[in-house]
């Protein structure tokens, strides 16, 4: 199984949203960063047919999934940043259309919705009407619906906005769960759900792929560009402002600990500390990148 | 040194349950097994002759397609239906209860009323914000529109074809059906080319306006030029049926590419959703 983009690019207007981005997926799970505005939504939606590339092209095992229409799209699963809903439908009324939409035959849907609905925890509000849920009930009927109809390719993007610490826990555990042998594509802010979940992380600038690599291999380009000082209140709340800090936090003795990614050492006290992955998006995505 | 974002990373991985090897080639012969029977359902002769493997898959695709359509019926509002039957039910009261009155000016104001009654049908997965995911689905947004319109266009010719025969006098039906479709197709026509135009939630507005402009002149002509009704004036309804038929299916096809391909209609607004 091998989703390969092949030179993607989709312009609007004058500006490329996604400008010539070349990749290969096999199975495993994808984590794309990005700034607002970088493209990745733009890029999942092509991956989903939901758009088509201005030039270039999105091949599956090979074949264009132009060609390949419904036939492509019926191994899809896909959650997109904001979806709506009909506003009388229930949680069971939602996943009973989407099961329609995917193609699951009729005899099967029912017991597959209320399982799925099951899985995600809101077995007990399937009757409920979709506008009375909370924003974290919301995306976990939104998972429920990706996974339908066992996609063999499942894109997420910002799955985990809105989700509190104990949802975003659930939620990895779901895709932890659902991943063998199979394509995840997603997308978010939170580096953390990346750095724990994604076998590769993909880092996109300005609609372009800069980077890719398994989280600890990307992470080991800012090897050294990352420092830790001591300094006064003052001088730290300079230095956030003046430097791309990562963290401000205050030791027993009221000295500052600033967390710096540069590179070149801040201050002469400043050590070297171990990288992670939300230094790496600091350092790439500051400001004058 | 081992951290716990190690300690989290082996967990997360270790979650990955490995296929059973055996349970695997279960599965693998289960569907094997379906497969031969869907395939063995579908191995009709006709004529003696055994289906090709493309006509069977298309065969299977247009079978497939046909209960998808019969299914959006499912998910389609009541109200929708309830507001068709409501229409036909006042104009032909409305005929009965007064028959000095234009009778083609009743078969247009059914028309016009039964077009804008089924249209939050097919604007509601646009109003609502599902274009998106609709996309990416196997019978994807263009095929939900589709299916709706093909529903609604049935239950719509039943209808206004009911009308037609309830308010037409003796000798009259084929007229008053010119009458009753010329402003259903005007109608539909223009409310989806007005709705083209405008964002998720104007659309609804600017297709009642445009059912609005409708009546207006329907109801102007019966004040103004009744002879427009009148008989001698069919072969001016049967070229306005023949036009208003062709802009009527010339805007629907857009809709429907706009549906598949348009990024613009990808964009929503929540507060009618959550209203």
């Amino acid at each position: 199984m091998e989703l390969s983009l092949e030179n993607v690019t989709r312009r609007f207007g004058q500006k490329d949203a996604v400008a010539g981005v070349s990749a290969v997926l096999k199975p495993g799970v994808y984590g794309l960063l990005g700034a607002n505005g970088a493209g990745k939504t733009t890029l999942m939606r092509m991956v989903c047919d939901v758009l088509r590339p201005t030039s270039g092209r999105i091949a599956y095992n090979g074949v264009d999934v132009a060609s390949m229409g419904e036939e492509y799209r019926a191994l899809l699963g896909y959650l997109p940043q904001d979806f709506g809903y009909y506003p009388d439908f229930t949680a069971m009324d939602f996943m009973l259309y989407m099961a329609a939409l995917k193609g699951v035959p009729r005899r099967k849907a029912r017991s597959l919705c209320a399982d799925l609905l099951d899985e995600v925890g809101l077995a007990d509000h399937a009757k409920a009407k979709i506008r009375t849920f909370s924003g974290g009930m919301k995306q976990r009927l939104g998972i429920a619906q990706a996974v339908l109809n066992n996609p063999e390719v499942l894109v997420l993007d910002e799955p985990t906005a809105g989700l509190d610490p104990k949802e975003r826990v659930r939620f990895r555990n779901l895709i932890a769960g659902f991943s063998q042998d199979k394509i995840v594509l997603l997308s978010t802010h939170i580096v953390s759900d990346v750095e724990y979940i994604a076998d590769e992380v993909l880092l996109m600038k300005s609609g372009a792929l800069i980077m890719r690599g398994a989280p600890e291999s990307v992470v080991a380009s800012v090897a050294g560009k990352v420092w830790e000082c001591r300094a006064s209140a003052q001088k730290a709340a300079r230095m956030a402002e003046e430097l791309c800090a990562s963290n401000v936090h205050y030791a027993s003795d009221g000295a500052a600990v600033v967390r710096v990614v540069s590179d070149e050492a801040p201050t002469e006290e400043a050590r070297s500390v171990e990288p992670t992955l939300e230094d790496l998006y600091l350092y790439t995505f500051k400001e004058g990148r | 040194m081992r951290t716990l974002e190690d300690d989290l990373k082996a967990y997360y991985r270790s979650r990955r349950v490995s296929a059973d090897p055996a349970v695997k080639a279960a599965v693998a012969d289960r569907v094997a097994r379906e497969c031969a029977d869907i395939r063995a359902e579908r191995d009709v002769a006709f004529d003696g002759m055994p289906l090709s493997v493309a006509e069977k898959i298309r065969c299977g695709q247009v079978a497939d397609y046909a209960a998808f359509v019969a299914g959006q019926a499912r998910f389609m509002g009541v109200r929708s239906w309830l507001l068709q039957a409501a229409v036909v039910a006042l104009v032909v009261f409305v005929s009965w209860a007064d028959p000095s009155g234009t009778m083609g000016l009743f078969a247009c104001l059914a028309g016009a009323a039964i077009a804008v009654c089924g249209l939050p049908d097919i604007f509601a997965s646009r109003m609502c914000g599902l274009v998106e995911l609709e996309r990416s689905c196997k019978f994807n947004a263009r095929s939900v529109a589709s299916a709706r319109m093909t529903v609604l266009a049935c239950a719509n010719a039943v209808a206004l074809f009911v009308s037609s025969c309830l308010i037409a006098a003796e000798g009259e039906v084929v007229l008053v059906v010119a009458q009753v479709f010329a402003p259903y197709f005007l109608t539909v026509g223009g409310c989806l080319a007005a709705a083209r135009r405008m964002g998720a939630s104007g659309a609804l507005a600017a297709s009642a306006a445009w059912g609005s402009i409708v009546v207006a002149v329907a109801y102007g002509l019966a004040i103004k030029c009744s002879w427009v009704y009148e008989m001698a004036s069919w072969w001016i309804w049967g070229i306005v049926v023949v036009a208003a038929a062709a802009w009527m299916l010339f805007e629907a096809r857009r809709w429907l590419s706009d549906m598949r391909f348009s990024p613009r209609v990808l964009a929503f607004d929540s507060s009618y959703v959550n209203r």
